[in-house]
């Protein structure tokens, strides 16, 4: 990227129009004085030409000083104006110099300011739509819509530029009001909401085959995390882009009534933005949310499409246990008499994984000996079909915690429960492959509708554990306080047990027993 | 002797002459002429000057107003 490009603006005066000024000034202060010193001079030769014609010695000599007076006059015309234009030029010069040496030094200040800032805070702007990595947007003039490439401290203003199309000052810096103007990408040239490279950047996509529940997943997710955890805990949440807002509400509308959403069309999806931000947070996060269709994940084509892999910090992957092969052999017929209401996925669990690492790997690169240090959450949906939340859902959970008093969280057992799952069902190679490749994986059960889809009339959907992956992943990433609410359930549960034991039987087992390897 | 001295009065009286009535006037009639110089030049510089700044102003508001 080029950090200079001409603008549509003017260039401030110490780099543009003062050195014009001074040329301008130089050129035409000499060539007025030329026309006022040349009548001395012709009164002048008017004298000489009295001196030659005179015969009187006298009146010779005075004709003669009258000349010289006159000449004398014309030629302190050349050095007064000579004076008057070097002080100018000079002073000029000093000035200029100073002023542009003073801009230059505040424009390296404040763009080495701002480049460290968004390094540091991982503020950038990244199209939702194209996923095009932008140093610094387009910004929209207001008054005569001139698109501005470069709107930030440069030549053309440190603090304002000047449009050439309206000749209003639009703000070079985001504290003087430059959000506020309208920015597109540079790639694409779509829109950009307000909050793209305001706040910090955390990307997750959604992976998964077709027919997986991918959609429904996000948008009761993102429903449970804004009304079951972000209200109660006092966390702002916005949608900073009004499409996605008004998609978010006519999705729920479509759940709220029983509908299952349409199926996503888009191979290259527009990323979902949700802005959220802490109590007393000085920085918030955008978060944005990959939906691709499961067939982005069908050929190799397709899955190299998703270029926001550049950009990923986070990753769901979700398996309908439908595409489990052998679970769906072993219940062949339940899936095949339900397939209306199931649509089990039609890819394979394996296939959509190793393209997702395909990719992962082309895109953030990975040294021999080292691991993703990007948090996955992988889910089996669904589960409210067949017998599976017996399995591995809520019922299973309290059935091991039981058998192992270790297990504090509902979370955990599920956690241990859908591995041993996947193992039974041939898919161990699958979890050996995410504890190798990962840092931090998780896996969790959910149903985003909470019952099978088979009539509108049986109300809206309800939808069971879906903000626990999500909580997980935000948690692992710093963005909420998921972790430190986990330590502290943890804690204050250990410590309840720990009571039960007596004052010496409290203390040696909270304190000392604790510390031993689990 | 008497015709000596009658040389020396005159040439007293032409010297005289010179100081009192020729150099007094040549004087006058060459600082007649240098004050017309002068005066003149000084005119012309004065006009100089405030052409000078006339063109000058008249040229940087010009400036300003023509260029960005």
């Amino acid at each position: 990227m080029r950090f200079f490009e001409p603008q549509p603006a003017h260039l401030v005066y110490a780099f543009d129009g003062g050195w014009r000024v001074m040329a301008y000034v130089r050129a035409n202060v000499f060539s007025r004085t030329n026309a006022a010193a040349r009548t001395w001079f012709t009164w002048g030769e008017q004298w000489a030409a009295k001196v030659k014609a005179q015969d009187n010695v006298v009146l010779k000599y005075w004709h003669g000083c009258l000349a010289a007076g006159c000449y004398l006059g014309g030629a302190s015309h050349y050095v007064g104006a000579m004076a008057l234009v070097s002080g100018f030029t000079l002073l000029q010069f000093v000035f200029l110099v100073m002023w542009a040496s003073v801009a230059g030094l505040s424009m390296v200040l404040l763009a080495a300011f701002n480049i460290a800032r968004s390094s540091y805070y991982r503020i950038f702007f990244r199209c939702p739509t194209c996923y095009a990595h932008m140093r610094i947007p387009i910004f929209v003039c207001p008054r005569c819509a001139t698109d501005h490439s470069r709107l930030w401290p440069s030549v053309y203003g440190i603090f304002y530029h000047r449009c050439k199309g309206c000749n209003s000052g639009l703000p070079a810096l985001d504290l003087l009001g430059r959000r506020k103007l309208i920015r597109k990408c540079v790639a694409c040239a779509r829109p950009l909401n307000k909050e793209v490279g305001q706040l910090i950047n955390v990307h997750i996509p959604v992976i998964g085959g077709p027919s997986t529940g991918k959609s429904n997943f996000i948008f009761m997710a993102t429903r449970e995390l804004i009304n079951s955890y972000a209200g109660p805990r006092g966390y702002s949440t916005e949608f900073p882009d009004e499409g996605d807002r008004v998609e978010y509400t006519r999705n729920l509308v479509e759940l709220g009534s029983g509908r299952v959403l349409q199926k996503t069309p888009d191979i290259t999806p527009q990323a979902y933005n949700l802005a959220l931000k802490r109590p007393r947070e000085r920085l918030g996060r955008i978060i944005y949310i990959y939906d691709a269709a499961g067939e982005a994940y069908s050929t190799e084509d397709n899955t190299v499409l998703q270029k926001y892999y550049d950009y990923v910090d986070g990753l769901i992957f979700v398996i309908d246990p439908m595409s489990i092969e052998l679970y769906r052999r072993a219940h062949l017929k339940e899936v095949e008499s339900l397939r209306n209401q199931l649509r089990p996925s039609a890819l394979g669990v394996m296939e959509a994984y190793g393209r997702m690492i395909t990719v992962l790997e082309a895109s953030v690169g990975l040294r021999p000996g080292r691991k993703f240090r990007h948090p996955i959450a992988v889910l089996i949906s669904k589960v409210d079909a067949l017998d599976l939340e017996e399995k591995i859902g809520k019922t299973a959970a309290g059935r091991v915690m039981t058998e192992d008093p270790s297990l504090h969280l509902e979370e955990d057992a599920i956690h241990m429960l859908v591995q041993e799952f996947l193992q039974e069902h041939e898919m161990g190679n699958l979890v050996r492959d995410l504890y190798l490749q990962f840092e931090h994986v998780h896996f969790f059960s959910c149903s985003a509708l909470g019952r099978m889809p088979e009539n509108e009339a049986a109300g809206p959907f309800h939808p069971v554990r879906v903000l626990e992956p999500i909580t997980w992943i935000l948690g692992t990433l710093g963005v909420i306080d998921a972790v430190k609410e986990r330590c502290r359930v943890i804690d204050s549960k250990d410590w309840a047990m720990a009571r039960s034991k007596g004052l010496f039987g409290a203390v040696t087992s909270y304190y000392w027993n604790s510390l031993r390897p689990r | 002797m008497p015709q000596l001295i009658g040389a020396i009065i005159v040439i007293y009286l032409v010297i005289l002459f010179i100081v009192y009535v020729v150099i007094p006037v040549a004087g006058g009639l060459l600082a007649v002429g240098l004050a017309l110089l002068a005066s003149v030049a000084i005119a012309g510089f004065v006009s100089g000057v405030f052409v000078g700044f006339k063109n000058f102003f008249d040229v940087l508001i010009e400036a300003h107003r023509k260029l960005p």
